[in-house]
């Protein structure tokens, strides 16, 4: 099967005086239709650099870019926004169109000089809009919509070109939590129905870890790791490129840790959900788990009720996680009758 | 679906035909009312070639008010149109050929090819001008117009603040201005004095012969407008998004900017300096079909663009016997107005974009 997108000896960076100053290099990757990638790495790591690069709004330093196959370099403008679709981090301000106005803008590379649609771009337009779930919102005017419905429009409009690969650039930013994930379910089913190549940039460790077919790390040596996101989670790439001395990139959490100095360790006799719970105001109040009571300088018992706090010096009991906070925060001053 | 209804339930292509056909009442009217009462059977018969040349009726319709009129609808439409191209392509609402000093560049071309060829301002201004040096006068004008918008949209593509943009344009064009005021500052006061009124703007003065080279010139340049309607739709989303739809950006820049200076190029060369109504023209436009497609926008700006140049060129006739109002202020008059409401209308700020 030929990729969607593939690279070959890509090198990427800005050109200063004539001087090639280069971000990511010899990169080999090659992307299938249907394919989600999430591309992470630190701001100014080069995400935004390798999408542009890609959809060829930026040279490269060396090296090629191949869109099913053909050279893109070689592509006429038209062709290669038959091609690749995008979505850019800049903000529009839109001025009074209605929303499937805007989506056939994206008919732009098939229509004739006059720009006019036939009942097939009429069709492909209904399709992409049907496709991002955004039927209701055709008639709407873009300048009423929400910054997620809005996105959403914005990639119907890249998918009405019939592209091969779709280069979303921070497709979730100022987007707020639940249009996150919703967002990225949509995306993840895109790319399988459509079969297309969706390659994205995103900050959202945890839904592009959950979502992706394949992750895209840029490290901190500038070295971009891919594979699998399972891959990347079971070795230490991940914890490599956004750990540092303040926070740990947790495995099984797949988020981060604050990493603070331990007031010290408790014993804490409880499972699952329960014991999540617990785990999470203990570490806020600077005290980690252990399994060896003799360890522990407190234990802490779940119970039917809520909690017990057993130090040597007594116990103490609550039904709230608050009152758990306030009891373990005030034991430095009052030891626990 | 092709075009959007309106709000009261007319389709644009009706508002559109609306507007055409007050645009002929308005030019009946051009023709027919001015400083001399002429009745409407000889303005008739005159138009239809019925009254023989000598004739005053005949001169006055013939000579005087009809190309007036025509003059009119090709400058509002062509204002109109650079305006639009102008809105566009900066995305930037308040852009027009005179806020941005392209009719200043004009003004400049205008007055070094005048002083260039040694003929006295006033023979020029006076309409002595021939067929020739009309296509001199509007080259001239058209490069002194891209002589600002060339650096102007420079400055836009590295500067994404629209009110600095804007700002730069203004000075540019003031300081233009100033140049030509020193250069014009030698001749004779007659000749002076036929420069200001030049400056005031005005319809008038343009005659059967300098039509020949406006009609085709403005007629290239709306030409320009109406064939590159899919390219503005596409530059909506800004050049970023238009080039990742496969618009060949760099093109469509010197394109536009070349028929935006020809259009406000032509019409300063030979009408003055008129402002207001490049910006006025295409929000009226927009406000009266709501919609930001320039599938509607250019026809209706161009229409539009007639029919208000008309009315400010009958305005300006009001006095009556007691002389004509200067083309300028009228124009001001009507555009202010737009261009306020245009800032106070847009909720989020004129320079969000």
């Amino acid at each position: 099967m030929i990729p969607a997108l593939q690279t070959r000896a890509l090198t990427i960076g800005y050109r200063r005086h004539g001087k090639a100053q280069a971000l990511l290099d010899q990169l080999d990757l090659a992307v299938a239709p249907g394919e989600l990638v999430s591309l992470l790495g630190r701001n100014g790591a080069g995400k935004s650099t390798l999408l542009r690069t890609l959809a060829r709004s930026q040279p490269p330093l060396f090296g090629s870019v191949l869109i099913r196959g053909q050279d893109a370099a070689r592509l006429s403008a038209y062709d290669l926004a038959r091609a690749v679709g995008v979505l850019l981090t800049e903000r529009l301000a839109f001025a009074a169109m209605p929303a499937l106005r805007l989506v056939e803008l994206g008919r732009y590379p098939h229509t004739g000089w006059s720009g006019s649609l036939s009942q097939g771009d009429r069709t492909i337009v209904a399709e992409a809009i049907a496709a991002v779930g955004a039927q209701h919102l055709a008639q709407r005017d873009m300048a009423e919509l929400s910054d997620g419905e809005r996105q959403r429009i914005m990639i119907a409009r890249a998918l009405a070109q019939r592209p091969a690969v779709l280069l979303l650039d921070e497709p979730t930013a100022y987007l707020d939590v639940s249009a996150r994930v919703e967002m990225f379910a949509m995306l993840r089913h895109l790319a399988r129905e459509q079969n297309v190549a969706i390659i994205l940039s995103s900050h959202d460790l945890d839904l592009s870890l959950r979502l992706s077919d394949t992750v895209w790390l840029i490290d901190k040596a500038n070295r971009l790791i891919h594979g699998a996101p399972e891959d990347l989670l079971s070795g230490t790439a991940l914890s490599a490129a956004f750990s540092s001395n303040a926070i740990d990139f947790s495995l099984t959490e797949r988020s981060f840790r604050i990493l603070s100095r331990l007031r010290g360790e408790v014993f804490v006799s409880a499972t699952g959900a329960e014991r999540d719970l617990l785990r999470t105001v203990l570490e806020r109040e600077g005290y980690g788990l252990t399994d060896e009571p003799n360890r522990a300088s407190f234990s802490v018992l779940a119970t039917a009720e809520g909690w017990t706090l057993r130090t040597t010096q007594g116990t103490s009991g609550g039904s709230s996680y608050a009152d758990l906070a306030h009891t373990v925060r005030s034991l430095d001053e009052n030891p626990v009758p | 679906m092709s075009l959007e209804h309106h709000e009261f339930g007319l389709r644009p292509e009706v508002i559109l035909g609306l507007c055409a056909a007050l645009l002929v009442l308005t030019l009946l009217a051009a023709i027919a009312l001015g400083s001399t009462a002429i009745p409407f059977s000889s303005v008739f018969d005159a138009v239809l070639g019925q009254l023989p040349p000598g004739h005053p009726d005949h001169d006055i319709i013939l000579g005087i008010r009809l190309p007036r009129a025509l003059t009119a609808c090709l400058a509002g439409a062509a204002l109109g149109v650079a305006g639009l191209q102008m809105q566009t392509l900066l995305r930037n609402p308040l852009a027009d050929p005179f806020v941005l000093g392209v009719t200043s560049g004009a003004s400049l071309g205008v007055a070094l090819v005048v002083l260039a060829s040694g003929s006295a301002i006033g023979t020029f201004l006076a309409s002595g001008m021939g067929w020739s040096d009309g296509f001199i006068v509007v080259g001239a004008a058209t490069l002194g117009g891209l002589l600002v918008l060339v650096p102007t949209l420079a400055i836009a593509a590295r500067l994404k603040s629209a009110a600095t943009v804007l700002i730069f344009g203004l000075m540019v064009g003031y300081a233009i201005s100033a140049f030509v005021t020193v250069l014009i500052a030698g001749a004779a006061p007659y000749q002076l004095e036929r420069w200001t009124a030049w400056g005031f703007g005005s319809f008038s003065a343009v005659t059967w012969t300098q039509l020949q080279v406006l009609v085709p010139v403005i007629a290239l340049g709306l030409g320009i407008g109406l064939l590159s309607i899919k390219q503005l739709n596409a530059l909506l989303l800004g050049e970023n998004y238009a080039r990742s739809m496969g618009l060949n950006t760099a093109l469509m820049r010197l394109v536009t900017m070349g028929s935006a200076s020809l259009l406000a190029g032509a019409v300063t060369a030979f009408c003055g300096p008129i402002g207001f109504l490049g910006i006025a023209i295409p929000h009226t436009a927009r406000a009266l079909f709501r919609t930001s497609d320039h599938r509607l926008l250019v026809p209706a700006t161009i229409v539009l663009g007639a029919e208000i140049a008309l009315l400010a060129q009958l305005i300006s006739l009001l006095p009556g016997q007691f002389g004509v109002l200067p083309l300028n202020a009228i124009t001001a008059l009507i555009g202010a107005p737009i261009v306020l409401l245009v800032i106070l209308r847009s909720r989020r700020g004129v320079f969000s974009g």
